[in-house]
């Protein structure tokens, strides 16, 4: 079992449901997303689908709580052993996509 | 460790302090309060352990949450005087007699901070991300069927927990609001 020292997210697996961001009691989590209509000739009506354009922890406001990881219906986000590094400025404390890979 | 729980009536609260304390729980673990605005009140907890004795005894009360006023038991338990002052000063709690209630972090100016409907400013100023919904924003992409056309569902709009209506601004409020007021209170 992996150590609490960081929070990931798997992108693959998120579904943009906004579970996360509006659980989470410090308000760190952003995401935005949008909606695409997937091409499927036999529908009735037209499928969409969220498609996730940015989520961004800041490591400056979490509390390493772990409501996120527990909501997530998806296991997209998960804990990691690896602990967040140290920036210069509050900025380098927001982690997007890649870096909470 | 055997834990016991005891609800007192306010009137009795520093009498079953004093016994219990006298009765060996002579540690005093922690005393806080509840707010609980929907029931006008607020819950007033201590928690006592007797280290010999093996035993654990929560004590609760309730006190009135316009008036709340509560005896002291820094008498009889003098751990207390401390977790009083910081019950004074987060939920407004009077203990009388205690000698000490100086607030340990706020001026006061912004109320108790921990009573429910006091407003937190950093909450009222900042945008809360989850009211952001990917349903609102237009479909990319062609649609399915020629003609077809895909609707942007409307959602009802969450509110962040904690933080109550009241606190938002006017400007944000609902529409219409140039005509409620004079309808609210002709009744």
């Amino acid at each position: 079992m992996a150590a609490h020292a960081r929070i990931a997210l798997d992108a693959a697996a998120c579904t943009s449901c906004m579970l996360c961001v509006r659980e989470c009691p410090t308000w760190c989590i952003t995401l935005t997303a949008h909606q695409e209509s997937v091409g499927d000739p036999g529908a009735r009506r037209p499928r969409t689908v969220n498609v996730l354009d940015a989520f961004t922890i800041d490591w400056g406001l979490c509390m390493y709580c772990g409501i996120c990881v527990e909501v997530c219906p998806f296991d997209a986000l998960g804990w990691r052993s690896d602990p967040v590094g140290p920036a210069s400025a509050p900025e380098g404390l927001r982690h997007g996509i890649t870096e909470l890979r | 460790m055997r834990c016991d729980e005891l609800a007192v009536a306010a009137t009795s609260w520093r009498a079953t302090c004093a016994e219990l304390a006298a009765d060996g729980a002579r540690m005093l673990d922690f005393l806080t309060c509840v707010d609980e605005p929907a029931d006008a009140r607020i819950e007033v907890l201590a928690h006592l352990v007797d280290v010999p004795g093996r035993r654990r005894v929560l004590v609760r009360t309730t006190v009135d949450r316009a008036d709340p006023e509560l005896d002291s038991v820094v008498d009889v338990l003098p751990g207390a005087a401390w977790h009083e002052r910081e019950a004074h000063e987060m939920f407004g709690v009077r203990f009388t007699g205690n000698p000490d209630l100086r607030p340990l972090l706020t001026t006061g100016a912004m109320g108790h901070p921990l009573r429910r409907t006091t407003p937190l400013p950093s909450r009222v100023q900042t945008p809360w991300p989850g009211a952001s919904d990917p349903a609102e924003r237009p479909p990319e992409g062609p649609p399915v069927r020629p003609g077809g056309r895909v609707a942007a569902r409307p959602r009802s709009r969450l509110a962040p927990p904690g933080v109550l209506p009241e606190w938002t601004p006017a400007t944000e409020g609902p529409r219409g609001a140039e005509g409620t007021p004079g309808a609210e209170g002709s009744t």
